[in-house]
């Protein structure tokens, strides 16, 4: 059918171009296309003028003014800044304690939460692999229905979860023993980026989940029947078969883990605020209190904070796409 | 195959139990959260607190969520929650289809730097960039108004349906536009008649990951509210609510489930998209 339609339909086309008369064939066909091609640039300017629009407006323009106001003094009253410091923001950076301990926080909070999710959602995933595991389906359904909800939501119901007066499970852990007094989960400076992690773990994990099983996918079931012929066990399987195939997934799925968590806000907005005494502060959440969260905003200083962090992103992100470019040419 | 042992089918037999064991406590786990608070929606304050771990309300009252849906305002939430998401939807839609498909088929100037710039901003994340934000929302006159946090959530998400709808479309053989420009459309035909219609399976994902997603919005909801109380979505509304009615823990509980069961709904309505669109980070 495509055959006939180039042979057999094509000349109709032309003829009817032909039809016109006063010019030339050869004229006519240059200035058919001339006008064809600019036609189709004005549409594909108008596909994109939205989208472009959009994307400067509010995605380019805050990246560079975050940019220019981090070298002002500036609470944000009046419209533009106009105290130029120079890199006087940077430098108080330097020194800021609490800045450091955000920093800190976050590092502390992308390292554990990875070294948490990561492999727990792996062995999950392989568990759930098992083409012959029945009930797979519901399984699954139940691991990752909690990543469908607000992350606003969930840090709240959380907090009725773990409070100390009359929380569900101090509550269990005092029936079954474990606990000899109810324990002040989110109140405790030792506790409460600990305890915002593993919500945060279990949060995410389906998302996690989906894309070891995506990763998993991609093994070539022969590896696992050669396993099988030598005998190997499950545990064999995963340690010798799984994990070295599975490499390229791995380091792509670390990567997006590491970048996702760096961006870490609502969770401890909504857990904790950054208390008890800054000690689950992270960087988002000191951004958001300079800006929006105190009687004088510091606007530049929350700049310079926004840039340095979000270079350092960026430089992590690069490295991510390089990865997963070179995976999809080699 | 070979006769297996009576202590090899022992053993697998166990192995398999205790692979179920741990699965199905894994899922106790995971949803016990969701339905203790479901269930302390029903329960009367007093029993939150007297019987705060118990999952089954006696007596079930639905009082909560009528404090919460009209003494609270959860009502205009919801609504808002709504018209959000369907306008989030709408516009990624029509934006991610219409350069996705011009940015995956055809060459011109400048697309490589496009590319780059669209690519190299995704990672950047919202509370760095959030204070210029909303200092131009606020000088355009986009402050406290649906458009405004319409515009500057989209934006954000809009990248990456982008970035599905280029893969999809550079995956269409060419014939499918030649067929269509001797039909004598032209080049928004063309893309409304043919090309469109071909991406029904990623608008199916977009749809899907972006429901939930703007469902779940917070940071630009909430700074994007902070002096128009009624236009806050679910997730800013909630926050609020706990910081104005910190005692009437039943009510909450209510209003999490209203801001919450919808969308599990929807996500085990359409699970198989949500799954595809979220594999795709890791296929490439």
């Amino acid at each position: 059918m495509n055959a006939g339609r180039s042979d057999g339909q094509e000349p109709n086309v032309q003829k009817s171009v032909l039809n016109k008369p006063g010019l030339k064939k050869s004229e006519l066909r240059k200035t058919d296309a001339f006008k064809a091609e600019g036609q189709r640039s004005m549409w594909i300017a108008l596909f994109l003028l939205p989208t472009m629009l959009v994307f400067l407006m509010f995605i380019l323009w805050p990246i560079i003014a975050s940019i220019y106001y981090s070298f002002f003094q500036w609470n944000g009253i009046g419209e533009w800044p106009s105290y130029y410091v120079g890199l006087r923001n940077y430098q108080d950076l330097i020194g800021d304690s609490h800045f450091w301990n955000a920093f800190k926080n976050t590092v502390v909070f992308v390292v554990l939460n990875n070294l948490i999710k990561l492999p727990l959602t792996l062995i999950i995933a392989y568990m759930l692999n098992n083409p012959r595991l029945r009930f797979s389906n519901l399984y699954r359904t139940g691991l990752f229905l909690p990543m469908v909800s607000s992350t606003a939501i969930i840090g709240i119901v959380m907090t009725f979860i773990l409070n100390p007066w009359n929380g569900p499970l101090n509550k269990m852990l005092l029936d079954i023993g474990v606990l000899g007094r109810p324990v002040d989960w989110l109140g405790n400076i030792n506790l409460a980026m600990l305890v915002v992690i593993l919500v945060e773990v279990w949060h995410y994990s389906g998302q996690y989940i989906i894309y070891w099983l995506a990763g998993l996918q991609t093994i070539p079931k022969e590896l696992y029947e050669a396993a099988e012929v030598d005998g190997a066990n499950s545990v064999q399987t995963f340690l010798f078969v799984t994990i070295p195939a599975l490499k390229p997934v791995i380091i792509i799925v670390t990567l997006l883990g590491i970048v996702m968590s760096l961006r870490v806000f609502d969770i401890v907005m909504a857990m904790t605020g950054g208390g008890p005494a800054f000690s689950t502060d992270v960087i988002g959440t000191f951004i958001y209190r300079n800006a929006f969260g105190t009687a004088s905003p510091r606007i530049g200083y929350s700049s310079a904070v926004a840039v340095l962090f979000g270079g350092l992103i960026m430089v992590l992100g690069t490295l991510q796409g390089k990865i997963v470019g070179r995976g999809n040419h080699g | 195959m070979a006769k297996a042992t009576g202590g090899g089918y022992l053993r697998r037999l166990m192995q398999r139990a205790s692979l179920h064991g741990v699965l199905i406590l894994l899922c106790i786990i995971w949803i016990y959260p969701i339905v203790w608070m479901v269930s302390a929606s029903f329960k009367t304050n007093a029993q939150m607190w007297n019987n705060s771990a118990g999952l089954i309300p006696d007596p079930l009252q639905l009082d909560n969520y009528v404090r919460a849906w009209t003494t609270s305002n959860f009502s205009i939430y919801f609504l808002n929650t709504v018209i959000f998401a369907v306008s989030v939807v709408a516009l990624i839609v029509f934006l991610g289809s219409t350069s996705g498909y011009v940015l995956g088929r055809f060459k011109f100037p400048g697309k490589r730097l496009i590319m780059v710039l669209f690519i190299g901003t995704t990672v950047v994340p919202r509370a760095t960039t959030i204070i210029p934000l909303f200092q131009l929302a606020d000088m355009l006159g986009l402050l406290n108004n649906r458009i405004g946090y319409t515009l500057a959530y989209t934006s954000k998400t809009l990248i990456i349906a982008i970035l599905l709808f280029i893969g999809f479309y550079i995956g269409v053989p060419r014939e499918m536009e030649d067929s269509g420009a001797i039909d004598g459309c032209n080049f928004w035909q063309q893309f409304r008649h043919i090309m469109l219609p071909l991406a029904k399976p990623i608008i199916g994902t977009v749809t899907i990951l972006n429901t939930i997603g703007a469902w779940k919005a917070f940071m630009i909801p909430l700074v994007f509210t902070f002096s128009r109380p009624n236009l806050r979505t679910l997730g800013v509304g909630m926050y609020a609510f706990v910081g104005e009615f910190s005692s009437d823990w039943a009510a909450m509980a209510a209003a999490a489930s209203i801001s919450i069961v919808p969308m599990m709904v929807v996500f085990l309505l359409f699970q198989r998209y949500f799954i595809e669109g979220l594999a795709g980070a890791v296929k490439g």
